[in-house]
């Protein structure tokens, strides 16, 4: 029987029988044949030696092949089992550098804390600034922002993935618009006439970056992605807005959500935009700090923790 | 031939054209005072790859054809659709659809002008999708759409809340220049500086316009 393992090189690197040639070969042929045996690869080889076209050939193999477990079968002789695979070590150490850069993705996922939309990438200002002046407007603009987000983000990325992530700004803005009149029904519903306090920023929401500032990525998200990325955003969008409207109503009126707690308001011009912008600028600037500096303690844990391996 | 009387009537509608486009770009500036397009501003002043021209141009064409088009809807359209929704289905449900569909028809037209300037157009049309579904332009739109301008009043705010994002961009940019100094505080740098920035000069415009914080 010969060595397979030999056989195999000499396989390779000889060239295929071409289709139109029906004569006989001068020469000896060599077959390529997939998931080819030391029986197969025998009868192929003294088939092309005496001649054979290459459909003889190819029958003499699989005949031979045939022939072979057939034999094995009635000598109750078993299958040659297949080679475990290796697994893969359980314990994998990983390096500085992936550990720094699942930290860094780590931070860039995070859309709550350490890349909220708001605090730290000035998304969604139109709706803090002006329309969160106190705790029921940015109550009723969170749920806005939770009908909307996530389901547009959802709907825009099942949609570009049947136009081939063509016209995508069309398609988020409009999928948005969309998705507007039920949401405009439900909070209808639950606000009533107090969701005209919103004006014009209640329909603004459907061209916020908050909300479709994916259309500028030319990456196409899975459904999946999607939906957690937006939960995330919607979350992160919510705490930053009810943090902002709570703390512009006691600033500015001395209440939150319309209990009254102190008789004068600290600081009037938090109920208007000017004073939003302040308000948001120094919020953004404490926040931006905190989440710098968490991320600087995780970062210095990580080259302390690779550091003492090293010794 | 024009008389004394007609004279007066282009002149009062010029002066009143020039009113509300110096409103829009002064007292009812569309970032100072609305707070709008600042998240684009923003990346605008961040970007240099994109000039303020490319992304402010196609904003000021958009705003300006699309105008007519919402003053039509607003007269003609929307009455005319309201008798035929149910009563489940309020019309202001409808209005970021309707509206919308305006400025993408006057995107579509800006495309096209756009197209006939080949090379010189096409940095401004790379930015005209992200400039027409812009916070400012639908912003302005629901502004004259709320405050029922007429035709005339809605050309001109739109002008000029176009030439308004374009100066607020102008004062922002210098402003961030400037802002790079080192006596600014570390965890200040970048967007919260350039709000505060921002919050400063809408509260010089009130000092323009009047606003009363104490009641």
């Amino acid at each position: 029987m010969p060595n397979n393992e030999s056989n195999k090189p000499r396989a390779k690197s000889a060239k295929p029988p071409r289709p139109e040639k029906r004569k006989p070969a001068d020469g000896p042929q060599t077959l390529i044949i997939p998931q080819i045996s030391p029986e197969m690869l025998e009868s192929a080889r003294r088939a092309a030696s005496e001649g054979k076209t290459r459909e003889e050939i190819e029958q003499a193999a699989l005949e031979a092949e045939a022939r072979h477990r057939a034999e094995t079968e009635a000598a109750g002789e078993p299958q040659p089992k297949p080679e475990p695979v290796p697994r893969p070590e359980k314990h994998h150490r990983k390096t500085r550098a992936e550990a720094e850069a699942e930290l860094a993705q780590r931070v860039h996922d995070d859309h709550l804390w350490l890349n909220n939309p708001v605090m730290m990438r000035g998304l969604g200002l139109a709706p803090v600034v002006v329309a969160a002046v106190n705790g029921e407007n940015a109550l009723m603009l969170c749920v806005a922002a939770i009908l909307l987000l996530t389901t547009t983000r959802m709907l825009a990325v099942a949609v570009c993935h049947l136009t081939g992530n063509r016209f995508r700004p069309v398609i988020y803005v409009y999928s948005a618009a969309i998705l507007y009149i039920p949401a405009y029904c439900i909070l209808y519903n639950l606000f009533g006439a107090d969701l005209t306090l919103l004006g014009v920023y209640l329909p603004l929401l459907v061209v916020e970056p908050a909300i479709i500032k994916r259309m500028e990525n030319p990456d196409l998200e899975t459904l999946g992605e999607a939906f957690r990325r937006g939960i995330n955003n919607t979350i992160g969008l919510c705490i930053a807005i009810l943090l902002v409207g709570t703390l512009r109503e006691f600033l500015g009126a001395g209440s939150i959500f319309g209990h009254v707690l102190l008789q004068d308001a600290p600081l009037p011009i938090a109920s208007q935009p000017a004073g939003g912008f302040l308000l948001l600028g120094v919020i953004a600037a404490l926040w931006t700090g905190v989440a710098n500096t968490y991320v600087r303690y995780k970062e210095e844990e990580v080259r302390h923790i690779y550091a003492e391996r090293r010794r | 031939m024009l008389n004394a009387a007609a004279d007066l009537s282009v002149f009062d509608a010029v002066l009143h054209f020039l009113s509300y486009a110096v409103m829009a770009v002064f007292a009812e500036n569309i970032v100072f005072t609305h707070g709008m397009g600042v998240s684009q501003l923003f990346k605008l002043v961040e970007t240099r790859d994109i000039r303020t021209w490319h992304h402010c141009l196609p904003i000021l064409l958009v705003q300006l054809l699309s105008a007519p088009l919402v003053w039509l809807c607003r007269t003609s359209f929307v009455p005319w659709l309201r008798e035929f929704l149910p009563v489940w289905l309020p019309s202001l449900a409808l209005r970021p659809l309707i509206y919308l569909s305006c400025a993408t028809i006057a995107m579509a037209v800006v495309w096209l002008l756009l197209h006939l300037f080949g090379r010189v157009g096409r940095p401004y049309l790379e930015q005209l999708a992200l400039a027409t579904y812009n916070c400012c332009v639908l912003g302005t739109i629901l502004i004259c759409v709320n405050q029922n301008f007429t035709l005339l009043e809605t050309i001109a705010f739109s002008l000029g809340s176009g030439i308004g994002y374009l100066f607020a961009v102008a004062a922002v940019d210098e402003g961030r220049r400037r802002l790079r100094s080192k006596d600014v505080p570390g965890i200040f740098t970048g967007m919260p500086i350039s709000l505060i920035y921002i919050g400063i000069l809408a509260l010089a415009i009130y000092g323009l316009v009047g606003h009363s914080i104490i009641s």
